[in-house]
């Protein structure tokens, strides 16, 4: 979206759809729990002891952390000399953005899926403030020619592809991003959903290449109305959005 | 503690969103001034909770670190 293809707006009512179901799907469990009684086996005496296993301690993290961030100077090192050097800078993003996303918390699966469970804004505040973001710097990056534009097919499989994803990552727990900072974090079911997504793309892919799928052309905005034109356009549609999101939050939607 | 708790969830291990579902549920279950106390892990539990907590007009009185990454949320029913 933050290229300005229409791709990426077609892809996003697809999102929104895919989360909403994907919330349907886990209310309907809930329902299902709540009837059979088996949410019966969270239920704790109130006093209860809870934690049973020895506790880690603390001091663990920061080592481990430490240890990680030595290892990734070491490579950086190797990049570096063996003239790699992108690639090593590429490495030192990641680390930093794995770092911002983990701190943030930024889940592009939760600003989706909070529209309808709890009604809170705050993640899809920040993820329009990304794609705003992203939008004025693509756009500078390829007005100054520093970059190609990007634009991907536009058609139904588009709405398709975003209502598959939109659904599989609220059941699986995490977009792409969020998956990744979540393994880190040490969600185990997160490990299954990337083997899961890795074994996607790469099916994925081998089929794209035997099958000859008629995905049409790509449409940039740009093109058809102008850099001034797709930019308000792109801007309009995530003042609509966070309008949306500051509506739905001022509800104050109970937990259902 | 002067607040006795009236239930307790333990729902460690439960992913997104699951843990503000399965405590939604359970609040709507509980009278006006009775006490949940909710113990949860992962970032799900870190930020996920409180802004369903508060979202949902019920009252977190506090929030204790159990151990390393797992916390206990007490939440008094609005």
């Amino acid at each position: 979206m933050s290229g300005l293809s229409l791709s990426g707006f077609v892809i996003f009512f697809g999102l929104a759809g895919g989360a909403a179901t994907g919330v349907f799907l886990a209310r309907w469990r809930l329902r299902r729990e709540i009837r059979s009684g088996a949410v019966g086996m969270y239920e704790r005496k109130p006093g209860e002891a809870i934690i049973e296993a020895k506790a880690r301690p603390r001091w663990r993290q920061p080592v481990i952390a430490l240890v990680v961030a030595l290892v990734a100077l070491a490579v950086l090192e190797i990049f570096v000399t063996q003239g790699e050097t992108n690639l090593g800078i590429f490495m030192l993003f990641g680390l930093v953005f794995g770092f911002i996303l983990q701190r943030s918390g930024f889940c592009m699966t939760a600003s989706f899926r909070d529209w309808f469970t709890t009604g809170g804004g705050r993640l899809a505040r920040g993820v329009i403030v990304a794609i705003a973001v992203a939008m004025l710097g693509f756009s500078i990056l390829v007005a100054t020619g520093l970059k190609q534009p990007f634009v991907l097919p536009v058609g139904w499989h588009t709405l398709v592809g975003g209502y598959l994803f939109g659904l599989g990552m609220v059941i699986a727990g995490g977009c792409a991003t969020g998956t990744l900072f979540r393994i880190g974090e040490g969600s185990v079911q997160l490990m299954f959903a990337l083997l899961g997504a890795i074994l996607g793309a790469s099916l994925f892919s081998v089929l794209l290449k035997t099958v000859e799928f008629k995905m049409g052309s790509g449409i940039w905005l740009v093109d058809s109305l102008g850099w001034q034109g797709a930019l308000w356009v792109g801007f309009a549609f995530l003042g609509v959005w966070l309008l949306i999101v500051q509506w739905n939050e001022m509800r104050g939607k109970k937990l259902r | 503690m002067t607040n006795k708790a009236t239930a307790v969830l333990d729902l460690r291990g439960e992913a997104c969103p699951y843990p503000a579902l399965y405590a939604g549920a359970r609040l709507k279950r509980m009278a006006p001034g009775e006490i949940l106390e909710v113990v949860a892990d992962g970032l799900c539990a870190v930020e996920g909770l409180p802004d369903a907590i508060s979202q949902s007009g019920h009252k977190l009185l506090k929030v204790e670190t159990l151990a390393n990454g797992i916390y206990r949320y007490t939440i008094e029913v609005a």
